[in-house]
This record gives structure tokens, C-alpha cells and sequence, in this order.
């Protein structure tokens, strides 16, 4: 994937969060599906190790999704996926 | 404690009428901290209220909303105070509306966080619905806090604010379909052409009671009592109401449609013998499907409505306007009002799954995956879609137009339709 892909999906990422903090919904929803549509690209240049990590985290996004608590969904897409998400890029830059 | 009485001080010397209100909101057991290295946030009926890592951040992007320079603005929940902080931040704000959506939430917030600031800043008007009952612009809102709303007005408003939040979006998505609904327009051009505009049918029935009878799941209840109440009324039929009002024995008057897709409308046409609608007309907005029109046996009369996508046509075919809000109910309600009603029950108008049903004719269906609520006319909480709540508050909007015209409402099952109490003639 290259650096210009992963940074849309990053862009995508960010637009995703912003919308579901303003309450958005129909376009959080839309955009968080095109971002997870995409996602599976992007894991393959993750370390596996942290596959794992990156797993519940989504898993916990998507109950947050369900329930409606769209500032829980907006933090975990922030503040825990996109770190480990964001170290991955830095990886693949480096190889 | 501390928190808590000098935030109310502040609260009762501006607004001494809060004493009562909060007398009145028991306080919520369900309120929990929750907190992170960087920050503290507050948990209520399991939702977050801020964000638990960077609450400041959050706001900002909610205030984004209100354009930079704006000297009024309005905040639909109060939150945890970080929106109204941001946007007082402001020089030019001379004057913030901070809209209280749930009074039990604003007690828990003042009981956690110092909210001083704010309340005590002389720009701050501080309201809750019904005083405020309508979305005004700017805005920016706390959507945690309208989720956690309970009170029947605070619904109301909660529903148009959602709906205003996302309509910039809606209509994003709609250009993308308005290609294809473009062609069929322009397939249509013809019959436009050739059939009669829906004006003509405007005054036909002056003074009339009227039946607007939409497809929802309270149609069913109301069979068995339509085809003596139809005597003397206008009956307005949506077109996915037809087949279960012929069922019944009740022909309606006018039949309306305005959807663009072909078998779910031609299957409304279907099992019963079609020559039944040959002296019913159909009103119809020249989206509708080419084939649905040509399968009809009745006169067709076109109407427009507001939609973008009739712009071109009607400066080439001037036709009349039907209110239009993506609900068929809406059109329909408009053509009768416009045909002469001045007492109108709206039939199967649900908005909602009252009995997990979808559409009157259908089974159950499971319901609990659907977190989106109304209250039916007995104060019960009715699962239903964001999109059928939308045309819930555009219909109570249309109706708060027509001052002249008194709306009732067939049942108490559905959707509680603000304007529109229960049709008293039910009982007879």
C-alpha cells in the first residue's frame, strides 16, 4: 500500500471521528464503513503482534457503535486505533 | 458537594425558576466518572458525555459549526460546559441561547464539574424545551446529551436537531441517486406533458373532513371501521395503502405516489383487479417509475415538489407544488388540505414499529437491534429510524403552518404527532 494510500485512509480516519463527535450520524456511519472497507489493506503492513490489540479495539468501537455512544466510538477511533495505526505507517515509510 | 452548591448559587440568582425544574428530575443513579491520563469525563445511562481524552479538542470541533464572527449563537445541550465555554471564547458572541435538553443530565454535570463560568457569563440565556422548540442557526450541539433526552417536548426538538445535523449529509447522499431519478424525470417528460396538473384538483372538496391514509402498522386497527367512517369524507390513499383499503372495501378518492422505484410500487398495484382504481386518480411526482404510471388505469394528475431535481420541467411544464419532505404522507396531507379539508385524521401516519411491525399487511419482525425511539400517542417509547423521524417533525411543521385546518390522529400506537390529538369520532 503506498504512503499516499495510508494517508487517506488516515484522512478518512479523522473525518470519520469528526463526525460522530458532531452527531453526524449518517455520515459517520457511511464514512466508518468506507474506512473499515479499506482498513484491511492497511493491516497488512501492521506487525502481526499487534493485530490482536488493533482487533479489540474495533470490536469495542463497534459495540460503542451499537449503543449509540458515538463520543466512545470518536475516542477509541482516535486516541487507540489511529496510534497504532500511525506507528504502522511510520514502518512501512522506514522499509 | 462544593461543586454542586456554589454551580447552583449561580444558577438560582440568574434563573430562580431552575429550582423548580430541578425539584422535578430525580436525580440519575447511572452517572459514573470516567477517566484517563489526560482527562475526566462523565459516563450517563452508558453513553460518554465528553470525550475522555481531550474534552477542549472536542468542543472546538463542535463549535466549528457556529461561523467564526456570529453574534448570536444557539448549543443544544449543555454537556459538560466545554461547548458554551468555547464558544464564549468568542468576542463577537454577544449573545449564546444554551438550550438545557435534559434538566436530569445538567443535574448530574453540576453535581461533578464547576459549570460557574458559563452560567455566570452575562451573554448566556439559558433555556430548555418547550421555551425552546424549534433548531435555530447557528448552532452547535452535544449529541450524547440529546440521546439521553426523556421529556416529550426535549424529543421533539431532539429529533429536528439530529435532523438539521444531518441534512447537509442527506442531501450529499441524494445527489448521487439523482442521476438515475434525473433519467426517469426526463423519461417522464411526456405524460407530464400530457397530463393535467394536480391544481385542478385544488378546491374540489371545500370544507370536507378528510382521511390521509398512510401504510403504517395502525392501518390494520382501523379496517374495521374505515368503510363506515369513509361516508361524506375525502379519503387521500398513499399507494402502499391501496390493496389493504380495497381488502377492506373502501375505494379512496385520490391515490398518491412518489417514489421512484418500480416493483416496490408496482407491487402495490397488485392483487386486486386494477380496473377497481379506473374513476381514482393518481397524483404522482414525475419521478415515479414510467411503468407505474402506464399500469395505473385512472387519470393522472403530476405534481412537483421543492426538490432540485424537478427545476428544469416544471420552468417547461409549469405544474403545481406538493409539501414534499421524502415521506408520501406529506404530499398526501398537502393535496388534501389543498383539495379542501379543514378537518383531516391521518390514518397509519406511525412513523414508527409500533408491534415490531414494519408496514400494515406485514409480519413481526425483530426489532431490538433498532436504538432509534418516538413516543406513541399512550407516552410509550415506539422503536423507529432516523429517517422516519425526520418526516415525523417535517409533518408537525407542515401542521404548525395550517392553523386553519385541525389535525387528529387515528391512533394512539403510532407516533405521537405533535398538533394532532386523538380523532374523537373514533369512538363511534
Amino acid at each position: 500500500m503506498s504512503i499516499n494510500s495510508i494517508q487517506q485512509e488516515l484522512d478518512l480516519l479523522f473525518e470519520t471521528v469528526a463526525a460522530f463527535r458532531l452527531g453526524i450520524e449518517g455520515m459517520a456511519g457511511d464514512r466508518l464503513a468506507q474506512f473499515t472497507e479499506h482498513l484491511e489493506l492497511l493491516l497488512v503492513t501492521v506487525p502481526p503482534a499487534r493485530l490482536p490489540q488493533i482487533g479489540q479495539v474495533l470490536n469495542d468501537t463497534l459495540l460503542a457503535q451499537q449503543r449509540h455512544d458515538y463520543v466512545e466510538v470518536a475516542d477509541r477511533l482516535q486516541y487507540e486505533l489511529a496510534p497504532l495505526l500511525t506507528r504502522a505507517t511510520v514502518t512501512t515509510a522506514e522499509t | 458537594m462544593e461543586c454542586l452548591s456554589k454551580n447552583l448559587q449561580i444558577l438560582f440568582k440568574r434563573w430562580p425558576h431552575w429550582q423548580e425544574i430541578l425539584r422535578q428530575s430525580p436525580a440519575r443513579d447511572d452517572v459514573q466518572p470516567e477517566q484517563t491520563d489526560s482527562e475526566v469525563s462523565l459516563r450517563i445511562g452508558g453513553l460518554l458525555l465528553g470525550s475522555r481524552y481531550n474534552r477542549w479538542e472536542e468542543a472546538w470541533q463542535q463549535a466549528s459549526l457556529v461561523p467564526r464572527g456570529s453574534e448570536e449563537a444557539w448549543v443544544y445541550g449543555s454537556g459538560l460546559g466545554d461547548l458554551p465555554r468555547a464558544l464564549l471564547q468568542r468576542k463577537s458572541l454577544k449573545t449564546l441561547r444554551v438550550v438545557v435538553m435534559e434538566p436530569r443530565v445538567f443535574q448530574a454535570v453540576l453535581g461533578h464539574f464547576d459549570q460557574t463560568d458559563w452560567l455566570q457569563d452575562s451573554r448566556v440565556e439559558l433555556l430548555t424545551p418547550p421555551e425552546a422548540n424549534e433548531v435555530h442557526h447557528p448552532f452547535g450541539a452535544v449529541v450524547p446529551e440529546l440521546m439521553l433526552v426523556e421529556k416529550v417536548d426535549g424529543v421533539r426538538l431532539r429529533d429536528r436537531v439530529l435532523l438539521e445535523l444531518n441534512t447537509p449529509f442527506i442531501g450529499e447522499n441524494q445527489g448521487a441517486t439523482n442521476e438515475a431519478v434525473r433519467e426517469q424525470v426526463d423519461r417522464n417528460r411526456e405524460r407530464v406533458l400530457q397530463d393535467p396538473d394536480v391544481m385542478a384538483l385544488r378546491g374540489g372538496t371545500p370544507d370536507c373532513e378528510a382521511f390521509v391514509v398512510g401504510a403504517g402498522p395502525t392501518l390494520e386497527a382501523a379496517l374495521s371501521w374505515l368503510p363506515k367512517a369513509q361516508e361524506g369524507r375525502l379519503v387521500v390513499a398513499v399507494d402502499a395503502a391501496v390493496r389493504l383499503l380495497l381488502s377492506a372495501g373502501v375505494v379512496p378518492d385520490v391515490v398518491v405516489a412518489i417514489d421512484s422505484h418500480r416493483e416496490g410500487i408496482l407491487g402495490h398495484f397488485e392483487g386486486f383487479p386494477l380496473e377497481t382504481l379506473a374513476q381514482v386518480p393518481l397524483v404522482y411526482f414525475p419521478r415515479v417509475h414510467p411503468d407505474v404510471l402506464e399500469a395505473y388505469p385512472g387519470p393522472r394528475f403530476v405534481s412537483y415538489s421543492e426538490e432540485m431535481v424537478y427545476q428544469r420541467l416544471s420552468v417547461e411544464i409549469p405544474r403545481g407544488k406538493l409539501f414534499s419532505s421524502g415521506s408520501v404522507i406529506h404530499p398526501a396531507t398537502d393535496l388534501a388540505v389543498q383539495m379542501g379539508a379543514r378537518t383531516l385524521i391521518l390514518v397509519g401516519a406511525d412513523f414508527s414499529y409500533p408491534g415490531e411491525v414494519i408496514r400494515a399487511g406485514d409480519g413481526r419482525f425483530d426489532t431490538d437491534h433498532l436504538r432509534h425511539w418516538i413516543y406513541n400517542g399512550q407516552g410509550e417509547k415506539v422503536p423507529t429510524q432516523p429517517n422516519l423521524r425526520g418526516y415525523l417533525r417535517d409533518l408537525e411543521r407542515y401542521i404548525e403552518r395550517h392553523p386553519e385546518v385541525s389535525f387528529f390522529n387515528h391512533s394512539l400506537d403510532g407516533a405521537d404527532i405533535a398538533h394532532a390529538p386523538l380523532w374523537p369520532g373514533r369512538a363511534q
